[in-house]
């Protein structure tokens, strides 16, 4: 079977679950019940429960909330950000493209990690700053992306069709280069989705991200460190829930970019001489 | 050549520029007042306004850039918030600890990455081909800390083979230091083995499909002969500009790394900074790993373009 | 709108710029400069000059042709007049106005009146976007009518060009390059344009089709009484749609005039080889003898002193390098820049 099939399987089913987990859920999962600490996993509870007798299965559900929030909100503001800045900066170049290209390959320059924890010294530690410091991570690559997207297309005899009609720089820009760039941009959102469910988790594992006692998968791992020898489930679980995740993700982008990139050629045939 | 250096060391100049604006500028865009932050919320305005005047925060913006700036160019990048100490010798002190990591990490990285990119590309066995890909897969996807997890769960829990923390210098007991390295070097490897594999492997069947080894074969060059001497070594020089490419991951992977291990690296200092709001200490280190990355990536583009004679030769 | 829908096609046979017919478009000294890429190291003294003071005038209902081998300019010339780029100096003008000094208004008018169809047919169509969705674009762009009336209009455009309506909803992969020729001639016509500049209209498309492409292009310049810049390669191509015809060479127009006098009875040394060269119309010249040019045509960034062309030329003299040729009126409604000029 088509690996692309499972990954978008999972993903969708990540985020049906993460949408209705409240109803998912089997238990409420900041109920402790301290008579059954660190149970491995019984018809009770399927994946066991934490050392405050949380059902972990229930906290993994409900732990996909700040993942989900946490990629596609940075998503969108690294996406809308970037795409805009590289838009400006391949149509219109000169000082503008000098300036923004240069910011650009200073982020670029920052390991993701270290970046994002630049942003939550600034902003303090908390889910909505894990956003943000996601959103300054996926800025550089968009903005690169799309600007040469803009560069390569800009000069073509369609864009130039609808200039010399009239078409206004706002049109031009939104409703004829941007249409036509889409392919890698969307493969790089996807890129920039796993991104951030990895930098999500790995915030929260350091204790930067969701303050307890609401779930969240890189906490859980890094609270399940501790009982290892008890109930390694406890860490492990949520971390291969993060693994399938990302895996997914990856499969996604990467079959996005492998279409985009045959269909990119269709645009720039030689003309055959047909008739 | 020289004229190639200079050309290149122009190139890093005005990122070099933004990047010491904006990590200089950084502490302005933290909500608050950054003499509060220093002194904590029982500070008498008297206190923050002589604070204010130490701290030379009174003048221009310019100057005070200014005043920064050659500051760090003589090697002072100020004084930790939390503990009073130039944050130089803080790094210097930690840097060793972290160093025996990346270096490890580097070179356990290349010596599993180059055999398992030549097993996926050249092994008759197909389902060693596909094992080889699923490795890379999830190596790639992988978070860092599963992996620390649960490597210290199964040889430092269930097996308790090696010791899950600590830090010992290689030069004080070498088969002690080893043992509490290996942990910590195999849950960064997993992730940088898994990059390298991956671009050998892309670049070793790009050099495969060329056309001089077409040529070669039909001279009569032994296939042996043809790998060896020609496609290894083209494919593994483009593998230089990756070491420049993730010098700073390796760095970065190290905070997570170290945060596990309980290991007493820069990493750890990071944390503990951003826990802090220790802005002096997080401005050090990121500048730093800035200036290394830009640093190493012109010297491996110098390296490159010396090594491959087609640079060399296109001008 | 300005233009006259009463003017008669007469005056195609005069091909005279005479005094009595309206000109629409004119370029007076037009220059394109583009600078070197090295420039950021080396001194800006190395530029490109594309189009090298270039002047002319282009008539209602008339089609004047521009030849040329390729790099001497006449694509840059076509965009320049089609106000896509912008001259680093000299004046476009439309209607006597300066098309680079206009109100955004006025200059979205402008794009009305003038429409440029491009080379290649398989970058010039939006990938994305349905036949019916690029050929009234213009209109859409200009709130011409509404969706209902724009599609009406797109059939009849369609119509025009030889096309069926159920082309409308497919897109443009569907199609082969005389098609997408086609397709782009109906959006450019969609505006009602004066003026089409079409720049190597049928260079992308087999022999068999340019025939009946320039056939089309006839039939739409007499019925719809649309001045023409075409701009080729190729004689054979100009003459059969052009009433006057402007021949180039790196950048400046060596000769001018009516398309009959021009292929008999051309002037200007370059034209004469030009014309020897194609099989077409060689015959025409009283069986002249096939000229065949020495050496390549010079660097466009280090064009040669004087005359550009005396270095292939086989009648230059000391005069050709040292003194630059004007264009000269030579007979009625001909001219051409040469010291040396065959009459």
């Amino acid at each position: 079977m088509d690996p692309l099939w499972l990954a978008l399987f999972i993903a969708f089913a990540f985020a049906l679950t993460a949408l209705l987990a409240p109803w998912v859920a089997p238990y409420d999962p900041i109920e402790q019940n301290l008579s059954a600490t660190l149970q491995g996993p019984s018809w009770a509870n399927l994946l066991g429960t934490d050392h405050l007798g949380r059902d972990i299965l229930s906290r993994i559900i409900h732990g996909a909330r700040p993942t989900l929030l946490t990629s596609s909100i940075a998503v969108l503001i690294a996406g809308s950000l970037g795409i805009s800045l590289g838009m400006i900066s391949g149509y219109f170049g000169g000082l503008a493209d000098a300036l923004i290209m240069r910011v650009m390959d200073f982020l670029l320059a920052i390991p993701a990690i270290l970046l994002a924890l630049l942003v939550i010294v600034i902003l303090g530690p908390g889910p909505s700053s894990a956003m943000f410091a996601v959103a300054v991570v996926g800025i550089p690559e968009f903005a690169r992306l799309s600007r040469s997207q803009i560069l390569s297309l800009r000069t073509r005899e369609f864009v130039l069709a609808s200039k010399s009609a009239g078409a206004s720089t706002t049109r031009l820009l939104f409703r004829v280069l941007l249409p036509n760039s889409a392919g890698p941009l969307v493969a790089q959102a996807i890129v920039l989705a796993a991104l951030a469910v990895f930098l999500e988790a790995a915030l929260s594992f350091l204790g930067l991200g969701v303050p307890p006692p609401d779930p969240s998968w890189g906490q859980m791992v890094s609270a399940g460190k501790s009982y290892l020898q008890y109930a390694p489930g406890y860490s492990l679980f949520p971390g291969v829930a993060i693994a399938i995740l990302i895996l997914s993700l990856d499969v996604i982008a990467d079959r996005i970019r492998l279409h985009f990139s045959g269909d990119e050629n269709s645009i720039t045939e030689a003309p055959t001489k047909a008739a | 050549m020289l004229r190639y250096i200079g050309f290149r060391v122009l190139q890093v100049l005005p990122v070099l520029f933004v990047a010491s604006i904006v990590i200089w500028g950084m502490i302005f865009l933290v909500p608050g007042d950054p003499v509060a932050l220093k002194l904590g919320p029982d500070a008498t305005p008297l206190q923050l306004e002589s604070a204010r005047e130490d701290l030379g925060l009174n003048d221009p913006v310019l100057i005070q850039y200014g005043r920064w700036l050659s500051g760090v160019l003589a090697g002072n990048l100020g004084i930790s918030f939390a503990n009073e100490l130039p944050v130089s010798s803080l790094i210097a002190e930690r840097l060793p600890a972290t160093l025996h990591l990346v270096i490890g990490t580097a070179l356990v990285s290349l010596l599993t990455s180059v055999p398992l990119a030549l097993l996926g590309v050249s092994s008759p066995n197909r389902t060693l081909r596909m094992g080889v890909s699923a490795y890379i897969s999830m190596a790639l996807a992988a978070p860092s800390f599963l992996i620390g997890v649960l490597l210290v769960y199964l040889f430092g829990v269930n097996l308790s083979v090696l010791p899950t923390g600590g830090y010992i210098p290689i030069w004080e007991d070498f088969g002690e230091s080893v043992r509490h390295l290996v942990l910590p070097i195999a849950t960064m490897s997993f992730f940088f083995s898994g990059l390298l594999t991956r671009f050998l492997k892309s670049s070793l069947t790009s050099e495969r499909a060329a056309e001089y080894v077409d040529t070669a074969r039909s001279k009569g060059v032994s296939k042996r002969q043809i790998w060896r001497k020609h496609i290894l070594r083209n494919a593994l020089l483009p593998g230089i500009t990756i070491f420049g490419l993730y010098v700073g991951t390796l760095f970065a992977g190290a905070v997570i790394t170290e945060s596990i291990f309980n290991f007493p690296g820069v990493g750890r200092l990071l944390l503990d900074a951003v826990r802090e709001r220790d802005y002096p200490v997080m401005q050090g280190a990121i500048l730093l790993v800035v200036v290394l990355f830009l640093v190493v990536n012109l010297l491996v583009d110098v390296l490159y373009s010396m090594l491959d004679p087609r640079i060399r030769y296109a001008k | 709108m300005f233009r006259s829908s009463t003017e008669s096609a007469n005056h195609v046979d005069n091909g005279n710029n005479s005094q009595a017919d309206t000109v629409l478009l004119s370029a007076d000294a037009v220059e394109m400069r583009f600078a070197s890429r090295k420039s950021l190291f080396s001194r800006s003294s190395s530029s490109v000059v594309a189009v090298d003071g270039v002047s002319f005038t282009l008539s209602s209902g008339e089609a004047l042709g521009l030849v040329g081998e390729s790099g001497c300019g006449k694509s840059t010339l076509a965009r320049i007049s089609a106000g896509l780029y912008k001259p680093t100096s000299g004046i476009v003008r439309l209607d006597g106005k300066d098309i680079n000094s206009m109100s955004r208004k006025r200059r979205k008018q402008f794009h009305r009146q003038v429409q440029i169809v491009f080379q290649d047919p398989f970058a010039s169509l939006d990938p994305r976007r349905s036949i019916l969705e690029i050929i009234t674009e213009p209109l859409r762009i200009h709130r011409i009518g509404n969706r209902k009336s724009q599609r009406e209009r797109a059939i009849d455009l369609l119509q025009d060009v030889g096309l069926d309506e159920e082309v409308l909803d497919r897109l443009p992969r569907d199609f082969s390059g005389g098609q997408r020729q086609r397709i782009s001639i109906a959006r450019s016509l969609a505006l009602e344009p004066a003026v089409l500049i079409l720049d190597e209209p049928v260079s992308a498309l087999d022999v068999s089709v340019q025939a009946q492409f320039l056939n089309l292009l006839q039939g739409l310049k007499e019925r719809l009484n649309v001045s023409y810049l075409l701009i080729s390669h190729d004689l054979a191509v100009v003459s059969l749609v052009a009433d006057r015809v402007a021949v180039m060479y790196l950048g400046r127009i060596v000769e001018v005039g009516r398309t009959e006098d021009i292929f008999t009875k051309p002037t200007h040394p370059y034209t004469a080889a030009l014309i020897s060269a194609s099989p077409e119309r060689s015959g025409e010249t009283g069986g002249a003898k096939r000229i065949i040019l020495e050496g390549d045509p010079p660097d466009p960034a280090n064009p040669p002193s004087g005359c550009s062309f005396r270095t292939r030329c086989w009648k230059a003299a000391e005069k050709c390098a040292s003194e630059k040729p004007m264009l000269v009126e030579r007979r009625d409604g001909q001219a051409s820049a040469c010291h040396y000029p065959e009459l």
